[in-house]
């Protein structure tokens, strides 16, 4: 366990991509124990594929990941995930086959607090979950199926919290709940890697913005005042 | 009526006990594993050869056969085989597990049991069954250990989905094998189980197959898994318990048929058996919706590469150049072959170039338009019958034959086309092996078209003073024929209509999108590929000299298609090369001592494996390695 202040994720030298694909070209990130960093980028920049390099889903072909002083670039993503990493995908992230209930159960009995526990941490934080517990994930709407990826996280923290746009193409009350749970989340001591096409609302949990364009990373320009 | 309950329900269990197994593995694995058929037998010899030849006691023999070797079965061809196809493309994955199901068996026969059917095969219970009742409600031991064994299962399988942990593991890598991993579940571990409790499964339901069939036939297998497909899609391949439903109405209600229907006419001998593919095929075309499941899909497919749509093309010139000079080069040998070959090899010759132009049909609808078909030698039955008929009744010249042939066939393709256009994928396979299946069950037993197993006789006439009954004349013939069908083929794929078959091969709805009108493209490739088929269907017949429905079966459709996969789908080379692989390969290992007479049916099953790689077919790989290789060569002089 890293304390606080310690080196909990670094890419570095990173290139990746999807077959003949390539999508990132030499990318280096670090992120501190309990801090918070967003990545931002137009579209079709690698902030998503980004994402998934660090939880594993794609593997790198060249460079290294380390997480928490371990060696993980060629872990699977179910390793760094009871390792301590979530990683909430692009777009619908949680089993829409599943019920809510299912899709928090099946996550929870992955970690070590107890089930019941949990659940019921996660039904109070959000009441409108416990409402819908026996419903199909996939009849939620899109910002209540944020939420429960969301809940999924919340009621036992994990070291780090990929959040990959989870704003996108909500309504503004349902992007302030979201935001909400993520600086609850952080409060609560993880670490937060967003995923954001502007850096606006990402400011409002950090100042240490890093901008993605065409594979490659680099600090945030000032933008000038229109 | 409770007679053919009786009668009918153990058979149903069996259907539904495979059919479970196919919707486990199809939702956990995107697999849809008709080498299920292969390991049923795998489990039915074991248990034959431990319980009844070795007198092992009944739990030991249970054990061996259905859970070890089941199971094993099951897991090592998970780990090594499917676990990599997750992703790849449906006919990958089709052909993959059609050539385990035609290799699996035929290793069996060739490595240990012997070709031939294994009768009196030992029960679960009492060794001949014992009888409970009398008269015409009588059930005996093994079809009650059938029923009790399905229930048992069922009611297993469905509390391990709904309620354990492990099931609901299994849900989640069924819907999302990445999401899962994302939450910490490993995908791989959960998705080998379900191979394993499904393998164990289907290798049960052999062992209890075989005693009502009071044999050990490969056969019975094949139409098992047929069987088992039917009910799975019943079960719209997601409910377990639709599917089990839709095992026993067959089973019951191929009974009934037997029962009800008068007997006696050919088209109700035939009803009993092809019950299963006409509700498959209403199933399929009922619910289009089967196809189209959008809720189900994986929010992360993105993670994986995208398919590669074929080798890239060579330069055009070079292509050409290629292309050209193979042609010449297979010409030039056709003459040389003519020439010198005895005349026995000459008819074996005249066979491989009549297989060449079926094969060719295999080019237009799988290698252009990327549609798959399962029923293209019932196409070449009918090409083949029509020649036949034609040519004895009404004395019509061979090539008048032989056109008719081609032009009947075309017009059922357009029939056969119709599932085409409401489903696609696995589904439009399965929905052409159902209608294929039909017409081997229902047209050609008659009469007037195959006459069942007895055949009909295709008399070669005279065209104008020249005899075709020699088999140099005919040769030339043949090889003229393939040639102008390659041409054809060849045109084809260069012209307007290949460019639009091509990009539905692509992408359906990007052909859509550029005004290229879907349906009508489907319905042409249907069309032109059935024509081909029934023309290479008639010159086959007609080197024959006799055919029967048994030279057109469904499983000829099933092995054809792994053929051409391995030669080449995409390329009349391939297609040609093919129509030689599968006559001649034969030919050279007929011999071997006759308990070897399946070692052909071995290589090519498992040579389908190579499809994995190389899905441009070995004959382009090859030959493109050569023109690599001597490009190379040639350029590296140049600069030196």
């Amino acid at each position: 366990m890293s304390e606080a202040g310690e080196v909990l994720l670094r890419l570095e030298e990173v290139d990746a991509g999807y077959g003949k694909f390539r999508v990132l070209f030499g990318v280096s990130l670090t992120l501190l124990a309990g801090s918070a960093c967003a990545v931002v980028g137009p579209n079709g920049a690698g902030k998503t594929t980004l994402a998934r390099v660090c939880s594993g889903l794609v593997r790198p072909t060249r460079g290294s990941v380390v997480f928490d002083g371990r060696d993980v670039t060629s872990s699977s993503p179910h390793d760094l995930a009871t390792a301590g990493m979530a990683h909430i995908p692009e777009g619908r992230g949680v089993f829409a086959s599943l019920t809510v209930e299912e899709n928090l159960v099946l996550a929870f009995r992955q970690s070590t607090r107890r089930v019941d526990e949990a659940l019921e941490a996660a039904f109070e934080v959000y009441p409108r979950l416990r409402e819908r517990r026996r419903q199909a994930a996939g009849t939620l709407s899109g910002g209540e199926q944020r939420l429960l990826a969301l809940a999924r996280v919340l009621a036992d923290p994990p070291r780090l919290v990929i959040a990959d746009e989870l704003a996108l193409g909500l309504a503004p009350a349902a992007i302030e709940e979201i935001y909400a749970g993520l600086g609850r989340l952080h409060h609560a001591g993880a670490a937060l890697l967003l995923v954001e096409q502007r850096a606006d609302r990402a400011r409002l949990l950090t100042n240490d913005v890093v901008e993605m364009s065409h594979g490659r990373v680099s600090p945030l320009q000032e933008e000038t005042p229109p | 009526m409770t007679r053919y309950l009786i009668s009918g329900v153990p058979f149903g269990c069996i259907y539904a006990l495979v059919g479970l197994g196919l919707v486990i593995t199809y939702r956990s694995s995107g697999v849809f594993n008709l080498a299920f058929g292969a390991q049923a037998y795998l489990s039915a010899a074991v248990f034959y050869e431990t319980r009844g030849t070795h007198r092992w006691p009944l739990w030991a023999a249970t054990l061996t056969s259905v859970v070890i070797v089941g199971g094993a079965v099951g897991y090592i061809l998970e780990r090594v085989l499917f676990r990599r196809l997750r992703t790849a493309p449906m006919v990958v994955r089709l052909v993959s597990s059609l050539g385990l199901l035609v290799g699996i068996p035929a290793l069996i026969q060739a490595a240990w049991l012997g070709v031939g059917t294994r009768l009196a095969p030992p029960a679960l219970g009492p060794t001949p069954p014992d009888v409970i009742g009398t008269g015409t409600d009588r059930i005996d031991t093994a079809q009650l250990a059938v029923v009790a064994a399905t229930v048992l299962i069922t009611v297993a399988i469905g509390f391990m989905f709904r309620y354990t942990p492990l099931g609901l593991r299994m849900r989640a890598v069924v819907e999302s094998p990445r999401l899962a991993e994302l939450v910490g579940v490993d995908s791989a571990r959960v998705s080998s189980l379900a191979w394993i409790v499904s393998s164990v499964v289907a290798g049960l339901a052999g062992v209890l197959l075989a005693p009502l069939y009071r044999s050990v036939d490969v056969f019975n297998f094949d139409t098992l898994v047929v069987a088992a497909i039917a009910a799975a899609a019943i079960g719209r391949l997601t409910s377990l318990s639709l599917t089990v439903a839709g095992g026993l109405v067959l089973g019951i209600g191929q009974e009934l048929i037997t029962a009800y229907l008068p007997l006696g006419s050919q088209f109700v001998k035939g009803l009993r058996p092809s019950l299963p593919f006409l509700l498959l095929l209403i199933a399929l075309l009922a619910w289009p919706s089967l196809a189209r499941r959008g809720s189900g899909a994986d929010p992360l497919a993105g993670v994986d590469p995208p398919t590669a749509t074929g080798p890239i093309a060579l330069p055009a010139r070079i292509q050409s150049l290629s292309s050209s000079s193979q042609a010449g080069a297979a010409l030039a040998v056709a003459v040389v072959m003519a020439l010198v070959l005895p005349s026995y090899w000459l008819y074996v010759g005249t066979e491989a170039v009549a297989m060449g132009v079926v094969f060719l049909s295999f080019t237009v609808l799988v290698g252009m338009s990327g549609q798959v078909s399962l029923c293209q030698a019932e196409f070449a039955g009918i090409g083949a019958f029509t020649a036949g008929q034609l040519a004895s009744h009404y004395n019509l010249s061979v090539v008048a034959g032989l056109i008719a042939g081609g032009v009947v066939a075309g017009l059922v393709g357009v029939v056969a086309a119709v599932p085409s256009l409401r489903v696609g994928g696995i589904y439009l396979a399965l929905a052409t092996f159902a209608f294929g299946l039909l017409v081997d069950n229902l047209v050609f037993p008659q009469s007037w078209a195959g006459n069942g197993t007895t055949g009909i006789v295709v008399p070669r006439p005279l065209i104008g003073p020249v005899s075709f009954n020699a088999n140099r004349p005919f040769f030339a013939l043949s090889v003229l024929v393939l040639a102008l069908a390659a041409l054809l083929v060849s045109r084809l794929k260069r012209g307007t209509i290949g460019l639009y078959l091509g990009a539905l091969r692509g992408s359906e709805v990007a052909a859509e999108s550029i005004g290229i009108d879907v349906r009508r493209a489907k319905v042409v490739a249907f069309t032109l590929s059935a024509g081909v088929a029934g023309l290479g269907g008639a010159l086959l017949g007609t080197t024959l000299g006799a055919v029967s429905a048994s030279n057109f079966t469904f499983f000829q459709s099933l092995f054809w298609l792994v053929v051409v996969a391995i030669t080449g789908v995409r390329t009349v080379g391939g297609a040609v090369a093919a129509g030689v692989a599968i006559t001649v390969v034969p030919e050279f290992l007929a011999t071997l001592p006759s308990r070897y007479s399946t070692v052909a049916a071995v290589l090519f099953g498992f040579g389908a494996l190579s499809y994995i790689r190389h899905q441009e077919g070995l004959v382009p790989w090859a030959s493109r390695a050569i023109v690599d290789r001597a490009r190379r060569v040639w350029s590296g002089g140049g600069a030196g």
